[in-house]
């Protein structure tokens, strides 16, 4: 019977201890799983996020930096484990194999009297991290030679500041001097091969940013309204029977009698979905400016008149 | 004598339960030696938050620390400070609205350098992915210069904090963590030429736990 009173106690002691929660630890976060990645809190505990892919980069040879655990040029890079990876990641990371990580140069560099330099000219070289969220003097250090690459980004936009960024020809049917009416589809085109993306790119040192303007929405301020279109409109040609459709078109609430010289004056703008990509040495391989308005139209003038209908009997 | 048997079976049981029941009940209370100081609340440079609590509040003796620089180096941790404040302050919305917007992204390059900006972006669209609020800013103690570079560009700020007031949650429902207690945060400024004050790291771990003010 004691052999039963043991077995039973320890059995009962084993369920109970398997029941009891476990204590909180500061610090503690749930273990992640496969694709997710921890997110601490700074006051202990944490959540698991969706880890983001780095993807692989086009050009697995890029140069990583030179500390003595690299090999200047080199066209493959390999882990502890001699497994061969990506030399750079989607986020503009080097590999470097003597901190067996992807490694980014601080930018801006920090000033010259921190203590990132360690002691370093700042003129002879760079501060490199592979601790993304906190760069602090410890977990950085110092690569000789070379200039950080320049931010894409900025690259980018002023790449988008001189590119030939469409100004639309606005054309319209009725074509004016002819009157349209109140309530009745005006078409809406602009010139041909106008709808169409425009590209420019730029290199500084080893970093060449290629952005690519794409057409999303063409804005017409049509004088008493506004309409948006996702095309260039269709071209109407004379022959056209009154059955012919287009996706771009505007019918005039009122008459333009009231307008200076009698008449509204429309434009039209396109707006661009401009992304960017990078390639050689870059602090990130894509990224995007979001919407760029292009260049606004000339002004064209239509005349609005009123039609009345009359019941004959 | 089954009776009897059964008896002492249930008797041990209702003591383990309540075993049980008083360890779980002492979990949270860890780390006593980590509780604020008795001292009432001084008025350390820099403090920026009345603390919400009515329990001790840790506090700074700004003399102790303020002789350590010139008067030209305070007026740099003031400006670096504000910098961080302000940041902090305009971060508060994105993280409490959860979601990656393009305003949130030029707030994060606005503060922080290349490439720690990006980790706070990729945090943002983590939380965004899986439905994580943060609401609030922590109760700040005291602040304090840490370090002062030379030239006034670097600047090391040090704070006591307490994230009790700061709430996180998931899908609407608070997130499990350890009682916040009043702990140590370090944050990295510097000022590059041509650019502003900007955030190189902020450290608040020590291996992955936070630091107490009291130790």
């Amino acid at each position: 019977m004691r052999v039963l009173d043991r077995l039973v106690v320890g059995a009962l002691i084993a369920t109970l201890l398997a029941l009891l929660p476990a204590p909180a630890h500061a610090g503690e976060y749930p273990n992640c799983g496969e694709g997710e990645t921890p997110s601490p809190f700074p006051e202990g505990g944490g959540v698991c996020i969706p880890a983001v892919d780095p993807g692989q980069d086009p050009d697995p040879g890029g140069e990583a930096p030179d500390d003595g655990g690299t090999t200047p040029g080199a066209t493959a890079c390999y882990d502890a484990s001699g497994a061969e990876i990506p030399c750079t990641n989607a986020d503009g990371g080097v590999w470097n194999a003597g901190h067996q990580c992807y490694a980014y140069p601080l930018v801006p560099q920090p000033p010259a009297d921190s203590a990132y330099w360690e002691g370093h000219d700042p003129s002879e070289g760079n501060v490199w991290t592979c601790d993304r969220s906190v760069a602090i003097p410890g977990n950085t250090w110092f690569v000789p030679g070379g200039e950080a690459p320049p931010d894409p980004g900025q690259i980018a936009q002023t790449i988008v500041e001189s590119m030939p960024l469409v100004k639309p020809t606005v054309n319209m049917a009725p074509r004016p001097p002819l009157m349209t009416y109140v309530g009745l589809p005006t078409w809406l085109w602009m010139g041909e091969n106008q709808w169409s993306n425009v590209t420019g790119s730029a290199t500084i040192g080893d970093t060449t940013v290629t952005v690519v303007a794409e057409p999303i929405r063409v804005t017409w301020d049509m004088g008493d309204g506004m309409e948006t279109c996702t095309s260039a409109g269709r071209k109407w040609q004379q022959g056209m029977s009154s059955d012919e459709q287009t996706d771009c078109s505007y019918a005039f609430q009122h008459v333009s009698d009231f307008e200076p010289d009698g008449v509204f004056k429309v434009t039209a703008v396109i707006s661009y979905a401009v992304n960017w990509t990078c390639s050689g040495t870059c602090l990130s391989a894509a990224g995007t400016l979001g919407e760029v308005p292009g260049f606004t139209s000339d002004a064209t003038t239509i005349q609005v008149g009123e039609r009345q209908s009359v019941v004959i009997r | 004598m089954l009776a009897t048997t059964f008896r002492r079976y249930a008797t041990a049981g209702v003591a383990l339960a309540a075993l049980a029941l008083f360890t779980t009940a002492c979990a949270g209370d860890r780390d006593p030696e980590t509780a604020p100081s008795d001292a009432p609340p001084s008025s350390a440079t820099g403090s920026t938050s009345e603390p919400t609590t009515t329990s001790p509040t840790p506090t700074l003796d700004p003399g102790s620390w303020e002789s350590k620089f010139s008067a030209a180096q305070l007026e740099d941790y003031e400006a670096a400070l504000q910098r961080w404040e302000s940041y902090e302050s305009r971060s508060e919305p994105i993280w409490a609205k959860g979601k990656a917007t393009p305003a949130a992204e030029k707030l994060f390059k606005e503060f922080f350098p290349h490439p720690a900006w990006m980790d706070y972006w990729e945090r943002l669209q983590g939380y965004g992915q899986i439905n994580v609020r943060v609401s609030g800013t922590p109760t700040v103690y005291w602040s304090k210069a840490k370090s002062v570079g030379a030239s006034g560009r670097s600047v090391q700020v040090q704070q006591c904090v307490d994230y009790t007031r700061v709430q996180r949650t998931q899908d609407g429902n608070e997130i499990s963590r350890p009682a916040p207690k009043p702990q140590l945060r370090t944050i990295f400024l510097s000022q590059p030429e041509g650019y502003g004050w900007l955030i190189y790291g902020v450290k608040e771990l020590v291996d992955g736990k936070p630091k107490p003010c009291a130790s």
